[in-house]
């Protein structure tokens, strides 16, 4: 059950990442499940027309990180409150991808791809997470990059004094973020062979809700992602065998992502 | 490097008043210059000029080896100037030496932060000039000297040769300041050259070489530092003048006040190394106008708080009418017949974004409802009768902070007047506000204590003390160090007292 975990928590940990990097740069980034949504389908699409897996993440990247160029331009440059833009972000995604897909395919609803589907070991997927997780401290602990993201957050007018504009790290790090929840899309679709409107799952959310219960700290938000990827294999698990409604069942990591936000805040409060 | 500034001169707004006044100095290398002058006497324009946060409207000023751009922060830092503030900007998560090097970080490649060399290159400097700062620990721990020292450290990483410090002894102990002595003679050997912002002349005189007294905007005087006298200096600083004449009283001097209404009775308080009160002992009777004045950061502020409630002193005890009221906030104050009106009105005075009448409300609105709704005709009535009471301009319904700042002192004043109170704490009554407000104001409160209010007044401005004060006490350090009637001082003594040169009580 611990591997298929592993398996199931790699998009979500990559997502993750990329709420992680723009969090500690000062940005509320609640567009992260649009951006999910949009490298899902634009890997799907990439692959049905040209077979190959490497270009399904590229374009993934690409739908993706432009989704990210739109938030950064309107909440930064335009001034655009930055939840208002996300959600924006957030609400055009599906019917933006429902069109695109009647156009090429007739149909707003499911694509099945007949081949090139993505098999990730466990192995392959621990290594994987290893490799985010570890990438992205090691950008923030030893990079200028890193000690201007966490100053853009915490102290932008000293940034500020120190010549480096914190909007520019921001925009900068909402557009890395928006590459990884390409990436993070694209496994989730291509894993399955198919995208379906709404793949996503609330995985956005439950990477932001991760963000928080590490503490802001990538190994701790490995952690928390973890904690999330189990209960979703347990309640994949429990389907066939307790007999509880399966909608109940389904719901379970959203009743741990609640429980985790009490037990964050109950931690916090106690801190102080 | 040496610097020359010519003919500087800065308005604010533009057009009014000059901050900086034609303003001419030459620093030279090697030396520490020090700018002496009181609140407001256009140091801080002039040094904010000099780092480029304020741009001129007129003059230049230069290093030996280029002119700089006025205007610019790039452009003072290339000519290398730099200033150590009162209070540093900085990241309170990250570590020391991330502090210093943030935007300026070496590297390896070019995407890693040679951390090695850093730390090399900011330890060096730190041997150099004494100063103690353990580079990894978070900046969070460090108190108002580490964080001054770790600026400094920054301005010399990046090699400035023009040093400018801005009151760096006011958050100081002395152990702190001949540490910080020690160290500006060791950087002026080292061919720095020096500006020291300060208005505690004793310091002036032990560690300066020359000194430059401002007023007004202007450059009165200097010299070398040995050819001139404290005393000197000091009536410089305060302007001699003929004894004003007090145009707003009303009341006749020397009066005997009625039985005595509020006490402070050793009261201490320690906020951080420099943040204290120390046996603060007033009292205060029905009628009387005591003034409470001192130069900013000698504890005013500290006072303010704990008579309003707002903090609790650590030490000693408050008495009103016969009750400890010690440990009693805000709003238990305000019941037993306590006004504050605080001196940063726009943030505790008044709710910004309310309107005029609901601002003015805000204490007596529960008289003005029907079984908790608001009636808006009682509410306009009664405001429109206070604002032709008080000439309050503006509508009613405007939002109040479309109002300018003397008819926002009015709105605050009246409504704490209409509680009729018996004592009213009042804190820096004409910040911002322009003559004939300011005289308005001064009226009223004179008045008032006619009518047998005590008004407890707490202003850094020694012209408003003087004209309105029965008694007058000064802060100094966070103590008492003068408390007299007001007709047995002058001008020169209160002066003299807020910088620390005169005591009696």
């Amino acid at each position: 059950m611990i591997g298929k975990a592993l398996i199931f928590m790699v998009p979500l940990l990559i997502a993750a990442m990329g709420g992680l990097i723009t969090e500690l740069a000062g940005v509320l980034n609640i567009a992260l499940e649009g951006m999910i949504l949009a490298g899902a389908f634009a890997a799907v699409v990439a692959v049905d027309l040209t077979g190959s897996l490497a270009a399904g993440f590229l374009a993934a990247m690409t739908a993706s990180g432009l989704m990210a160029v739109l938030f950064s331009v309107t909440s930064l440059r335009l001034k655009g409150n930055i939840f208002v833009t996300g959600l924006a972000i957030n609400l055009i995604t599906p019917p933006l991808i429902a069109m695109v897909s009647k156009l090429l395919y007739g149909s707003g609803g499911v694509i099945r791809l007949s081949s090139g589907t993505l098999n990730l070991s466990q192995a392959e997927s621990l290594l994987w997470l290893l490799f985010f997780t570890g990438a992205i401290w090691f950008v923030l602990r030893y990079t200028p990059l890193g000690l201007r993201i966490r100053t853009a957050g915490t102290d932008p007018d000293f940034l500020f004094s120190r010549g480096i504009k914190p909007a520019g790290i921001q925009s900068l790090v909402i557009i890395l973020s928006g590459i990884l929840c390409g990436i993070s899309g694209a496994m989730i679709s291509l894993k399955l062979g198919v995208f379906i409107p709404g793949i996503s799952a609330g995985k956005g959310w439950i990477a932001l809700v991760a963000v928080y219960l590490g503490f802001k700290k990538p190994f701790p938000v490995l952690l928390s992602c973890f904690i999330f990827a189990i209960a979703e294999s347990l309640s994949d698990a429990a389907q066939g065998i307790i007999e509880i409604p399966a909608n109940l069942i389904l719901s379970f990591p959203y009743f741990m992502t609640i429980t985790g936000l009490v037990l964050f805040s109950i931690a916090k409060k106690r801190k102080q | 490097m040496s610097l020359k500034i010519s003919g500087i001169s800065k308005s604010f707004p533009p057009g009014g008043v000059k901050a900086c006044d034609d303003v001419s100095l030459q620093l030279k290398c090697g030396t520490i210059t020090a700018i002496v002058g009181e609140n407001g006497a256009g140091k801080s324009t002039l040094m904010n000029i000099l780092c480029g946060t304020v741009t001129p409207d007129s003059g230049h000023f230069s290093t030996e080896s280029a002119p700089v751009v006025p205007g610019r922060p790039a452009g003072s830092a290339e000519a290398g100037i730099g200033m150590v503030h009162q209070h540093p900007m900085r990241s309170s998560s990250l570590t020391v030496l991330e502090n210093v090097i943030l935007g300026y970080e070496p590297r390896t490649g070019i995407f890693l932060t040679d951390r090695a060399e850093a730390r090399k290159k900011v330890m060096a400097i730190q041997e150099e000039y004494g100063i103690e700062l353990d580079l990894k620990s978070p900046c969070s721990e460090l108190n108002s000297l580490q964080i001054q020292n770790m600026e400094l450290l920054h301005l010399l990483y990046m090699n400035r040769k023009i040093l400018i410090f801005d009151e760096p002894t006011a958050s100081l102990t002395e152990m702190g300041a001949e540490h910080l002595f020690a160290r500006l003679k060791r950087l002026r050997e080292e061919g720095k050259t020096i500006i020291f912002i300060s208005h505690k002349l004793k310091e002036v005189f032990q560690i300066c070489d020359e000194i430059a007294v401002m007023r007004k905007g202007k450059i009165l005087i200097h010299k070398a530092a040995d050819e001139l006298k404290p005393e000197e200096v000091a009536a410089l600083m305060m302007g001699r003048r003929e004894d004003i004449n007090f145009p707003e009283r009303k009341r006749p001097e020397g009066r005997k006040h009625g039985k005595r209404l509020y006490r402070l009775q050793g009261v201490g308080y320690r906020k951080s190394e420099s943040r204290f009160l120390r046996n603060i002992n007033l009292n205060i009777g029905e009628g009387e106008i005591l003034g409470i004045t001192g130069i900013r950061e000698n504890g005013l502020e500290l006072l303010e708080d704990i008579m309003a409630g707002m903090v609790h002193p650590h030490e000693g005890k408050l008495h009103f009418n016969g009750r400890d009221v010690s440990r009693s906030g805000p709003a238990e104050l305000r019941r037993m017949g306590i006004s504050y009106v605080p001196a940063d009105r726009l943030n505790r005075g008044i709710s910004r974004d309310s309107s005029i009448a609901e601002n003015l409300i805000l204490l007596n609105y529960k008289r003005m409802h029907k079984m908790g709704i608001l009636i808006p005709s009682s509410i306009k009535k009664w405001t429109k009768e206070i604002q032709s009471t008080y000439s309050i301009d503006g509508e009613p319904q405007q939002p109040i902070r479309h109002l300018s700042g003397g008819n926002i002192q009015k709105v605050i004043l009246s409504r704490e007047l209409e509680e009729k109170p018996d004592l009213i704490i009042i804190s820096e009554p004409s910040w911002g506000l322009d003559f004939n407000s300011r005289n308005r104001l001064h009226r009223e409160l004179d008045r008032t204590a006619g009518r047998g209010t005590a008004i407890l007044l707490i202003s850094s401005d020694i012209d408003e003390i003087l004209s309105l004060s029965d008694r007058i006490a000064v802060l100094y350090n966070g103590a008492i160090v003068l408390e007299k009637e007001r007709t047995d001082l002058n001008r020169t003594q209160i002066g003299r007292a807020m910088l620390g040169l005169e005591t009696g009580r």
